[in-house]
């Protein structure tokens, strides 16, 4: 109960799981499901596991045989028989020393070798099923879309993909043979000492309880101070990277020993929080140790005792004292196959409900057939139905409409400029496009077809978009170029040509491996400037209909972008093209230009018409061009 | 030491074809192959400032192991008391015991002499558990909090080595690799310390002590426990060859799978707007299978190993009860003997368990080791020079460049090549030029974050190298392009730490119009800022750095102006704070706002690390060069 509870606290639990936290039988039904594509392995497996339990508890009788032997061999008597053995019709005086020791060894050997198969055919499967959980995740986590997106945290996403699974893997595998060792054995030591001697078995059960009681316990401590110490250690984690990520300012302002100091209170911390957790596991093995010592001292006073009065057999004693040990291992396992199961349900909950979530985008069935890109928006109105998780554009925080009333038509082969301040929709308008979201139905059309008709994959690769600010991938530069490139007619040197265009080219090659050399964590950065650049060579690479460029030059120097402007007005000859910037010079060459302010287009027409308008966007040029204000004066 | 790869990494990497993966893989491939004991060495030497507690630990396992010993031989005494069956020699503990069980049951008149004796013996036993429960938990805790302060120790050293090395150090390492050496790698030293050194000790002391009881009760008995050790051993070598290209293929998998999904979440709208879906379901396809793969290897060698273990252990009972019904019929042992010996039989490998099961924990951790220790064997590369002159301190701010010649260490071609210009103090210089022109460069050899390769840098008539690295810095106060926030109050983030007064501190604040930020929120200047400031926009990092430069006061501003866009709310208040701040202090600007450069009292304009033109914006546009040119282009 201790961990549920603990589960429960950690993760607010939505409706959903309080729903659900009752329903054991839907659980059972469930976890059967997940289990049918290996349930053949897994009997076989379970099967093995209880020939390497009956081996086990078996073998310390002859174990217990041979001890009769050697003392009847001492006292010159006749041996007696384990009274297990005995049931079973056995009589030790048929046994020879050697024969004694022989099927000892042989169970021995058994047990040994089943374990193999018990290793195979439960640890393995319950792996693949771990796989095809990861498999069906992704699957989802790919088509999801940006809408339901920004209602998640990557986090959350990340700890369902990574812990959750290995939760329920864990509840599949070690959880499932824990249980079922810990049934099978238990059953089968109790039913030997029984026979032994119920009188002493009784006794030495005494400690059991307690052992289940400290496991759940102790484990229960110790999970809640393992969670403290990795919570801890994201923390300092944080921290190192803070102050290597600033070490210019730190260096710069001379304020290493602060920084250092500061440091050194949050390794302290750290070490506190382990040293907590070190408190707990110091304390458990040696306390089940005792446990077990306890069940021994009492075995050795009531049957050291029954020994004496002649009650029991010097063999039984034995077989006692390696017996009662196996009953440890299960009561340890007992409580920690409850808190597995414990967190597996709660972790396949949490994967249930992200695999249950339904996909808001609904694929449409038409394709373009020979598109020519002709770009139709209609009384577009727009407002965003999440919040988004963790951003603060003002763009986007809003719940009035993000976009009002928006129409313009972009003819083939034509180019369109978007212009406005930073919050005016313009990079809500482009996503439209592409239907990153959804638009209403009947505003947006590409070749006179609602987009919501056309097949996801027909819209993108006729409409491609190059972010402003674009994720880059932890592979090579070049598959980082050609992302969006058709790989099976990737012709020589078009990677190179793509990074011309954009002005990449130099770059890439000042990089020890060019265009083999790793970005990301194992490898290098880019600069914004370079991101951007990047950004641009990538949609340039999908060859569509209509490029859309949402301030893909902001953080590119003036001299540059206006070699990569040419550069595009090449590329854009007989395409369609929309240039989003807050900079004049970017869309001035543009057929057509849209203003946007606060959502709603304030002014059309070309640049020289627009000038002659004197609106926003001749104050703005006015200013750019007068002494740079709005930082757009790049030198 | 580059080892070709091994069959599972090759399958691994054929399934996946991932370059990310293969790297990987290469990386952990360059690991020494054995226990580097100049590692192990240094990390004892970590030991030192705790010698006490050290030697309390060793001594606190002395006893353990000496305990642990103990339960079995008290059984087998107690049997041997109780049932009397054979010749048990007589033994120094035996005297001992046997002198403690007669005189507690001489105390007593219940039952028999004999029922009263077994009932001490089990007490005696219980006393010994009891005591074992507590050395054990006072040794193991003991052993946990070395090792944590051992890492807190490496910690500490590893993160102040990194904070001092100079800023080509952090251009050639990423950061997040950087981060995880001082974290993870040496958090997993802790295991090293804990798993490997303190539980090998441990383990070696229980098993020297075990072999010498077990000798002075019988000899052979003994001699087959001890002979069924190396046999123990071959297994685990066994098992550590099969298992260790697996255990490293499935680590490596694990990571990527874990890089994999935190990537692709991140960038899903590039995958989306690309049309990479499929191929990213077939991507991770392939890692799943290939991860699957390697945990059959694993799991194979794991089933392996204990089965192995398992018969040696049976054979070696099965033997020893053969060869104890021989002696007991000798009238060489008795019967107790016999069992204490079987008892320890189920002991004696369990230290060799425990190491190998360990194996791949401490595999993990020698890399680690390694890697941490290699991060404190680079030397530091910006320190105080020979000829430093403690006393001298950054006063007027008058910069001077004479011939300053640069290339990046590493590289062939010089960034800067023969520059010299001079700034008076109070004055404002810009710097003009594409990237790649060597304006940054500039900016850094004046802080000293490298040295120049000829000619000189002057401040204030003194060489920057003469100057202490901290006294210079601490004259000059940057503003970089890219604003850090540091997780923090603001008060942190403004003052870095160093004390000043709140009324100071809102002093600075006001004058680069940056009250608004503070008032904005209900703890003022002790707000703490969420992870990097995300909710501050790009103008309100800017102000804040500027304040962090105007508490300093320093006679010497260093300006990069953001190039990323500004809302036109903020862009006021940071002119007004820019004027607020560079007055009667020598500025040195990399200039990309027209509006600043015309101020300046002079102008550099560099090209590929010349300077081509220089004067101030008239002089520059009456000589019609480059500055004039692009200028218009700019304003056309």
């Amino acid at each position: 109960m201790h961990i549920l509870a603990y589960e429960l606290k950690v993760h607010p639990p939505s409706a959903f799981d309080i729903q659900h936290a009752v329903k054991l039988k839907d659980d059972i039904r469930r976890i059967r499901g997940l289990i049918k594509p290996e349930r053949a392995r897994y009997f076989v497996g379970l099967l093995a596991l209880f020939v390497v339990n009956l081996s086990d508890v078996i073998a310390p009788l002859f174990m217990a045989l041979a001890i009769e032997l050697t003392e009847a061999s001492l006292t010159g008597a006749e041996p007696l028989t384990p009274t297990p053995l005995a049931l079973v019709g056995l009589n030790a005086a048929a046994f020879t020393m050697v024969a004694a020791v022989v099927v000892y060894f042989a169970l021995q050997l058994t047990a040994s070798l089943f374990r193999y198969p018990m290793m195979m055919k439960i640890a393995v499967p319950s792996h693949q099923i771990g796989q095809n959980i990861r498999r069906a995740l992704a699957k989802k986590l790919l088509f999801q879309t940006q809408a339901w997106y920004d209602g998640k945290k990557s986090g959350d996403l990340m700890s369902i993909g990574t812990a959750d699974i290995m939760a329920v893997r864990m509840m599949l595998g070690p959880g499932i043979m824990i249980a079922a060792d810990t049934l099978m054995l238990v059953t089968l030591v109790l039913i030997v000492l029984f026979a032994l001697s119920w009188q002493l078995t009784l006794i030495a059960l005494i400690p059991v309880p307690f052992i289940y009681v400290i496991t759940n316990r102790l484990s229960h401590a110790e999970f809640k101070g393992f969670e403290a110490v990795q919570e801890d250690l994201g923390v300092m984690t944080e921290r190192v990277r803070e102050s290597y990520a600033g070490i210019r300012i730190i260096q710069g302002y001379a304020r290493e020993d602060h920084d250092r100091q500061r440091f050194a209170d949050y390794s302290r911390r750290h070490f506190d929080k382990n040293l907590s957790l070190a408190r707990v596991r110091a304390a458990f093995d040696p306390t089940l140790d005792l446990m077990l010592g306890v069940a021994t001292s009492l075995v050795l006073i009531f049957g050291g005792i029954g020994v004496v009065n002649g009650s029991l057999t010097l063999g039984s004693f034995v077989a006692f004292l390696f017996l009662i040990r196996y009953l440890s291992g299960p009561m340890i396992g007992l409580g920690w196959s409850i808190s597995l199961f414990q967190r597996g349900r709660a972790s396949l909950h949490r994967i249930d409900e992200l695999l249950d979530a339904p996909n808001s985008i609904i694929d449409g069935t038409e394709t373009l057939v020979s598109p020519v890109g002709q770009i139709d928006v209609k009384g577009l109105t727009f407002a965003y139905q999440t919040p988004r998780a963790g951003e603060n554009t003002q763009e986007k925080s809003g719940n009035g409409p993000v976009l009002s009333d928006i129409s313009f038509r972009i003819d083939a082969g034509k180019t369109l400029g978007v212009f406005g301040p930073v919050g005016s929709g313009k990079t809500t308008l482009v996503s439209l496009l592409t239907r990153l979201y959804d638009p209403p139905k009947d505003t947006v059309f590409v070749d006179e077809k609602d987009v919501r008709d056309l097949k996801l994959d027909n819209l993108r690769a006729n409409v491609v978009l190059a972010p402003q600010e674009t994720f880059l991938f932890s592979t090579t530069v070049e598959r980082n170029i050609t992302l969006a490139s058709n790989e099976a007619e990737l012709e020589v040197g078009r990677v190179e040509e793509l990074a011309r265009l954009a002005h990449l080219h130099n770059d890439v090659t000042a990089f020890s491996e060019g265009y083999a050399t790793l970005l990301g964590e194992k490898g290098v950065n880019l600069s914004g400037g370079q991101r951007q650049r990047l950004a641009i060579a990538r949609a340039i690479g999908a060859d569509p209909r209509v490029i859309i460029l949402d301030d893909c030059l902001s953080a590119v120097d003036a001299t540059t972008e206006e070699k990569i402007l040419d550069n595009l007005r090449e590329v854009l000859a007989g395409r369609t093209g929309i240039i989003v910037s807050h900079r004049v010079r970017a869309v001035e060459k543009c057929d057509e230009i849209i203003v946007l302010e606060g959502g709603k287009i304030t002014a059309r027409g070309n640049h020289e018409a627009l000038m002659s308008a004197g609106g926003y966007y001749a104050q703005i040029a006015d200013e750019q061009t007068r002494d740079g204000q709005n930082g757009e004066g790049h030198l | 030491m580059t080892k070709p790869l091994s069959k599972i990494e090759q399958e691994a990497l054929q399934i996946t074809q991932d370059p990310v993966l293969r790297k990987m893989l290469d990386e952990e491939r360059v690991e020494s192959e054995e226990l580097d004991l100049a590692l192990l060495w240094r990390l004892i030497g970590y030991l030192g400032p705790h010698k006490a507690v050290a030697s309390l630990s060793v001594f606190l396992s002395l006893i353990e192991s000496f305990l642990m010993t103990l339960p079995a031989y008290i059984v087998g005494l107690a049997l041997d008391r109780a049932q009397g069956g054979g010749t048990r020699k007589p033994q120094v503990f035996d005297q001992a015991l046997d002198g403690i069980a007669n005189t507690f049951a001489d105390y007593s008149n219940v039952g028999t002499t004999q029922t009263r004796v077994i009932v001490v013996f089990g007490l005696i036993l219980l006393v010994v558990w009891c005591v074992r429960w507590v050395s054990a938990m006072a040794t193991t805790f003991i052993v946990q909090k070395l090792g944590q302060q051992v890492v807190h120790d490496l910690r500490v050293d590893v993160f102040n080595h990194i904070t001092s090395q100079g800023l080509e150090y952090f251009h050639k390492n990423p950061v997040g690799r950087l981060v995880n050496r001082t974290t993870f790698d040496v958090q997993s030293l802790s295991e090293l310390f804990s798993d490997a050194f303190a539980q090998g000790m441990r383990d070696l002391m229980f098993v020297s002590v075990l072999a010498l009881v077990m000798l002075s009760l019988d000899v052979q008995l003994a001699m087959i426990l001890i002979l069924s050790l190396p046999l123990l051993i071959i297994v685990a070598l066994a098992y550590r060859k099969l298992a260790r290209p697996s255990l490293r293929t499935m680590s490596a998998l694990q990571s990527r799978m874990n890089g994999w999904l935190a990537e692709n979440i991140s960038g899903m709208r590039e995958n989306q707007l690309y049309r990479r879906e499929t191929r990213r379901e077939a991507e991770w396809w392939s890692l799943t299978q290939a991860h699957q793969a390697s945990i059959y290897r694993v799991i194979q060698a794991w089933g392996l190993l204990r089965p192995g273990m398992m018969i040696i252990s049976g054979a070696a009972t099965a033997t020893i009860l053969g060869f104890g019904y021989e002696r007991v019929n000798a009238g060489l042992i008795s019967v107790g003997v016999l069992v204490t010996f079987l008892e320890y039989t189920s002991r004696i490998w369990v230290p060799v368990r425990n190491l190998t099961e360990k194996f791949n924990v401490i595999q993990t951790a020698l890399t680690a080791g390694e890697r941490v220790f290699d991060i404190l064997n680079t030397p530091t590369t910006m320190n105080d020079t020979a000829t430093v002159d403690t006393s001298l301190a950054v006063n007027e701010g008058a910069i001077r460049f004479e011939d300053v010649v640069f290339r990046y260490p590493g590289t062939k071609e010089d960034v800067l090549k023969g520059i010299g210009f001079a700034v008076q103090p109070g004055e404002m210089i810009g710097l003009v030029g594409d990237t790649g022109a060597g304006k940054s460069t500039i900016i850094q050899l004046l802080s000293r974050f490298y040295d120049v390769s000829d000619g000189r840098v002057l401040i204030d008539g003194h060489d920057v190298r003469d100057y202490a690295l901290t006294k210079l810095r601490s004259g000059i106060a940057l503003v970089p392009q890219d604003v850090v926030i540091f997780a923090g109050s603001v008060r942190e983030n403004i003052t870095l730490g160093a004390n000043y007064s709140d009324e100071n501190v809102m002093k600075c604040i006001r004058a680069v119009c940056a009250e608004d930020l503070i008032t904005r929120f209900e703890d003022g200047l002790d707000h703490v800022f969420d992870e990097g400031g995300r909710t501050l926009s790009a103008g309100e990092r800017q102000l804040i750095s500027f304040a962090r430069a105007l508490l300093v006061n320093p006679p010497i501003l260093i300006l990069d102006e953001a190039t990323a866009s500004i809302d036109t709310r903020t862009e006021s208040a940071i002119q007004k704070a820019l004027k607020e701040l560079t007055m009667g202090r020598t500025t040195v600007v990399i200039a990309h706002r027209l509006s600043t450069i015309r101020d300046a009292d002079s102008i550099l304009v560099l090209r590929k690390g010349e300077v081509i033109e220089q004067g101030n914006h008239e002089s520059l546009m009456a000589q019609n060069g480059d500055y004039a040119t692009l200028y218009r282009a700019h304003t056309a």
